[in-house]
C-alpha cells in the first residue's frame, strides 16, 4: 500500500501548504511569480517547485480571495512585471496559517514519533 | 528565444476569458517561461532541452485551463447549490433566470400549455384595456380639451335638451364665461353628379367649431367663422374617411365643387383621420350659418341644435353654468310663451358625453376579462403547486445544503415571471391581431374607434400584468413548496405520497377558489342575458312583423315648398299600395324607438308587407322599382327590413 500513500500524501501536503508557502515569501516584500517560485525550490533544496500551471492559479485564486494584491511595476532598465504584495487581511490569514501548521506538525510528530519521546 | 506568447493564448482559449485578462496573463505567464528557458540555459541545458522541459511544462496545460478556469469564472462555479450564499441581486436574477430557462426547456409540453393559457388571458385583457386606454383614457384629440364642455337646455323633464336658433344666438352673443360655442345639426345628404348618388349623413356646425375645437385640417383648411356669415359662397369639409372611401384620398379634390341635395358645394378642405363629427356617422360638415337662417326670430321654432362650448381661461364650469343659465331666465321673462320651460343650461364635460354608457360597461369587461386571466393563474398555481410538490426533494436538499428560503421562494418566483413574460409577449401579439376583430363586432355607436391601438400605455399594463401574474401563480405555490422540514419529506417522500397532506390541502384552496371565480363570471354572465332576453321580450307597442321601412329624402332643389313634397307622397302612395303584397302604406317622420331627431327633410315610408310574397327579396325591391318610376331614380333610399 505504501506505493499509492506516499504519493497521495506528498501532493496532499504540497496543496495544503502552497498557500502559506506563497503568502510567508511575500511577507516581508513584494515578489513576482517567477521569483515565487524560484525561492520555493532554492529554498526547499529543490524538494520542492511550482509548475506553472499549479503557481499561477494560486496566485490568482489568493488575489481574488484579498489576500494578496498583484500590480504592474515597470523598473529600469527592466520589462514591466507582476508584483504580488500581502494585504492586511492576507497578514491575518498567513499568522493563523503559520499557527495552525505548527500545531500541526508538532501534533504528527508526536504521533508518528520523528522526534525523540 | 521561442516565443510562449501564441502557444499559451492557444491553450487558454477554450476559457473565453476578456480580452484584457487573458492579454495580463499571457504576458505573466510567458514571462514565467522566459525567465525558466532562461535559467535553464543557464545552467548547461542546450536550447532544445530546455525548449522541451519547457514543452514538458506547459503540457499540463489542461492542469493550467481547469485551475484557472475555476479561478477566474469563480461565479460559475461556485455556488452549487443554489441559492446557498447571497452574492448580489443581479447575479443572484441571472442565476435563476438560466436556471428557470433550463427547467423550461426540460417541461416543453407543461411550458407551452401554460404560455398559451397566459397568452389567452393577458391577450384578452391587453386587447381589452386598449379599448379602455384609446376610448376612456386618452385625452380627446383636441386643444385643451378639459376645458371643453357640451352645452344643453335644462327643461322640468330633462336637462339634457337641444336649443332652437334663436336661443342660441341669444347665448353666444350674451354669456361672459365661455370662449367658445359652437351649434350643430344633423344633416342628410344625397351627393349626385359624380358617380352613383350616395347618401350621407353630415352635419351642420358653426364655422368657428374647428377653430375652437383647436383641428386642423389634412388638406386644405377646416371652415373659418367667416364662412358663417350671410353671403357666402357653400363650402363643405369632408372626413377623411369619407375623402378615402368615395374620392380616393386624391388631394385634388379640395378647390372642386360638389353636389349636395342638388346644390353646389365648393370643398375647401379634408379633416384629419383622428377627427370624430359629433354625431356619428357623419362624414361631412357645412356652415350652419344661424345669422342667415330664415327660423332665427322664430322663437317657438323647432329645438334641433346640440351645442359645444370651451370656457374662457380660469372660468370654472360651474361658473359659466350659472352664467348661461342667468342669460336663460332672462329669455324666459322677455318671452314667457316660447321660453317658460327653458328653465337653464347644463354644461358636462365633453369627454364624458363622448364615452358616455360605454364607461362602464368597459370596466365591467375589463374586470371580467381580469377574473378569466384570475381564474388563468389559479390554474397554473395548481399546475406550479403539482411541479413543486415533485420538486421538494430538490428544495429539502438545498435547505440542507445552506439555502435560505428566502432565495428559494426568489428563485422560484423568477421561474414564474419568466413564464407570465413568455406568456404576456404572446398575449400581446394576440392582443395586437384581435384589437381589429373586437372593434368589428363592437356596436357601431362605439365612440372615438380610430384611436384604439397599442401604445406605450398599453405596453406597460401589458408588461404590469404580465409581473402580477407571474407573481400571483407564482408566490403561493412558491411559499408552499419552500416549507420544507426535512423529518416530514423523508417521511412523506418514504411513504411514497405525491406532495402530502399539506399540498392536497392548498390544491383544494385553489380549486375553490377557481370555482368561485368561475361562478361569479358565470353569474354575471347570466345576468346580462336575462336582461337581453327581457329587453326583447318588451312589446314596443306595435307590430313590427313583415313591416319595411324605407328612408328616402327629396332633393330640396326640386321640393322646395310644402305643395311639391306633398304632391309627390299623394302620387307615391296608391303607387305603393297597389304594389303586389302590400297590404297598407304609411308615412311617418320618424321611426319609433329609432332615437333619430325630427328631420324636415326626412320622410319614412312603412309598409305592410305579405311575408308570403315571394317578390320582396332584399336584393330586388319594388319599393325601390316604385320610387325609380316616381321620378326619383338619382335619390338613393335606404331600404332596411324592420
Amino acid at each position: 500500500m505504501s506505493y499509492i500513500n506516499t504519493h497521495i500524501l506528498d501532493r496532499e501536503l504540497k496543496k495544503g501548504s502552497a498557500e502559506l508557502l506563497v503568502l510567508s515569501l511575500i511577507e516581508k516584500r513584494d515578489r513576482h511569480g517567477y521569483e515565487i517560485n524560484k525561492l520555493i525550490e532554492s529554498r526547499s533544496d529543490g524538494a520542492l517547485r511550482f509548475n506553472v500551471a499549479s503557481l499561477y492559479p494560486l496566485l490568482y485564486r489568493l488575489e481574488k480571495r484579498g489576500w494578496i494584491e498583484g500590480r504592474w511595476v515597470e523598473k529600469v532598465g527592466q520589462r514591466r512585471r507582476r508584483y504580488y504584495q500581502l494585504t492586511a487581511d492576507g497578514r491575518k490569514v498567513l499568522a493563523a496559517q503559520r499557527n495552525k501548521w505548527r500545531d500541526f506538525v508538532e501534533a504528527i510528530n508526536r504521533i508518528a514519533g520523528t522526534e525523540p519521546a | 528565444m521561442p516565443e510562449w506568447k501564441e502557444e499559451i493564448r492557444r491553450r487558454l482559449a477554450s476559457l473565453n476569458l476578456a480580452p484584457a485578462r487573458e492579454s495580463e496573463i499571457v504576458e505573466e505567464l510567458s514571462q514565467h517561461l522566459e525567465d525558466r528557458y532562461a535559467d535553464l540555459c543557464a545552467g548547461g541545458a542546450t536550447e532544445a532541452e530546455a525548449n522541451r522541459a519547457i514543452l514538458a511544462e506547459l503540457s499540463e496545460s489542461e492542469l493550467l485551463a481547469r485551475e484557472l478556469r475555476r479561478v477566474e469564472h469563480q461565479v460559475r462555479y461556485e455556488p452549487v447549490v443554489l441559492g446557498a450564499t447571497k452574492h448580489n441581486l443581479i447575479l443572484d436574477l441571472w442565476q435563476d433566470l438560466r436556471y428557470g430557462i433550463r427547467a423550461m426547456l426540460k417541461q416543453r409540453g407543461m411550458t407551452a400549455i401554460a404560455v398559451l393559457a397566459l397568452a389567452l388571458g393577458i391577450g384578452g385583457n391587453t386587447a381589452i384595456f386598449s379599448l379602455v386606454n384609446g376610448i376612456l383614457l386618452r385625452q380627446l384629440p383636441f386643444r385643451q380639451p378639459e376645458q371643453l364642455v357640451w352645452v344643453s337646455s335644462r327643461r322640468p323633464d330633462s336637462g339634457k335638451r337641444p336649443f332652437n336658433l334663436p336661443d342660441f344666438i341669444d347665448y353666444r352673443d350674451q354669456n361672459q364665461g365661455l370662449a367658445g360655442i359652437a351649434a350643430f345639426a344633423s344633416w342628410s345628404v344625397t351627393l349626385t353628379e359624380r358617380g352613383d348618388p350616395e347618401r350621407f349623413q353630415g352635419v351642420r356646425i358653426s364655422a368657428n367649431a374647428f377653430q375652437m375645437l383647436g383641428v386642423e385640417a389634412a388638406v386644405g383648411r377646416t371652415l373659418l367663422p367667416a364662412d358663417d356669415t350671410p353671403g357666402q359662397q357653400r363650402v363643405v369639409v369632408v372626413g377623411h374617411g369619407l375623402w378615402q372611401r368615395r374620392f380616393g384620398a386624391d388631394p385634388q379634390l379640395v378647390g372642386t365643387t360638389l353636389t349636395l341635395n342638388g346644390a353646389s358645394y365648393t370643398v375647401v378642405g379634408v379633416l384629419p383621420p383622428q377627427f370624430f363629427f359629433p354625431i356619428r356617422e357623419a362624414e361631412l360638415a357645412v356652415p350652419l350659418a344661424p345669422d342667415a337662417d330664415p327660423w332665427r326670430g322664430v322663437r317657438t321654432s323647432v329645438n334641433f341644435l346640440r351645442a359645444l362650448a370651451r370656457l374662457k381661461p380660469g372660468v370654472t364650469r360651474e361658473q359659466a353654468e350659472a352664467d348661461l343659465t342667468s342669460v336663460a331666465e332672462r329669455l324666459r321673462r322677455q318671452y314667457p310663451v316660447a321660453n317658460g320651460q327653458k328653465l337653464g343650461v347644463t354644461l358636462s364635460p365633453l369627454h364624458e358625453e363622448v364615452v358616455g354608457n360605454f364607461r362602464l360597461a368597459l370596466w365591467l369587461l375589463l374586470g371580467a376579462v381580469g377574473v378569466v386571466l384570475l381564474i388563468t393563474c389559479v390554474n397554473l398555481a395548481n399546475l406550479a403547486l403539482v411541479r413543486a410538490s415533485a420538486r421538494h426533494r430538490e428544495m429539502a436538499v438545498r435547505t440542507a445544503l445552506g439555502a435560505t428560503r428566502g432565495r428559494l421562494i426568489q428563485q422560484l418566483a423568477t421561474e414564474s415571471v419568466l413564464l407570465a413574460l413568455l406568456g404576456g409577449a404572446a398575449g400581446l401579439l394576440l392582443a395586437v391581431q384581435g384589437i381589429p376583430l373586437l372593434l368589428a363586432l363592437s356596436p357601431a355607436t362605439l365612440p372615438r374607434v380610430a384611436e384604439v391601438g397599442v401604445d406605450f400605455r398599453v405596453l406597460g399594463f401589458t408588461l404590469a400584468l404580465s409581473l402580477l401574474a407571474g407573481l400571483i401563480f407564482g408566490l403561493g405555490p412558491a411559499w408552499q413548496a419552500t416549507r420544507v422540514s426535512l423529518n416530514e419529506e423523508l417521511k412523506e417522500s418514504g411513504r411514497g405520497t405525491v406532495g402530502g397532506a399539506r399540498q392536497s390541502r392548498a390544491r383544494g384552496l385553489l380549486v375553490i377558489s377557481e370555482i368561485a371565480l368561475s361562478l361569479v363570471l358565470l353569474i354575471g354572465a347570466g345576468l346580462l342575458v336575462k336582461s337581453f332576453l327581457q329587453l326583447q321580450a318588451v312589446s314596443p307597442g306595435f307590430d313590427a312583423e313583415n313591416v319595411l321601412a324605407v328612408r328616402l329624402s327629396l332633393p330640396k332643389a326640386r321640393y322646395s315648398n310644402r305643395d311639391q313634397v306633398t304632391s309627390f307622397y299623394d302620387e307615391l302612395r296608391p303607387r305603393l299600395e297597389r304594389l303586389p303584397g302590400v297590404e297598407t302604406v304609411g308615412f311617418v317622420s320618424v321611426l319609433p324607438l329609432s332615437g333619430t331627431l325630427a328631420s324636415e327633410r326626412f320622410t319614412t315610408i312603412v309598409s305592410n308587407v305579405k311575408s308570403s310574397e315571394p317578390s320582396w327579396s332584399r336584393r330586388s325591391n319594388p319599393l325601390r322599382v316604385a320610387l325609380r318610376v316616381n321620378g326619383l331614380k338619382r335619390t338613393r333610399a335606404r331600404v332596411t327590413w324592420r
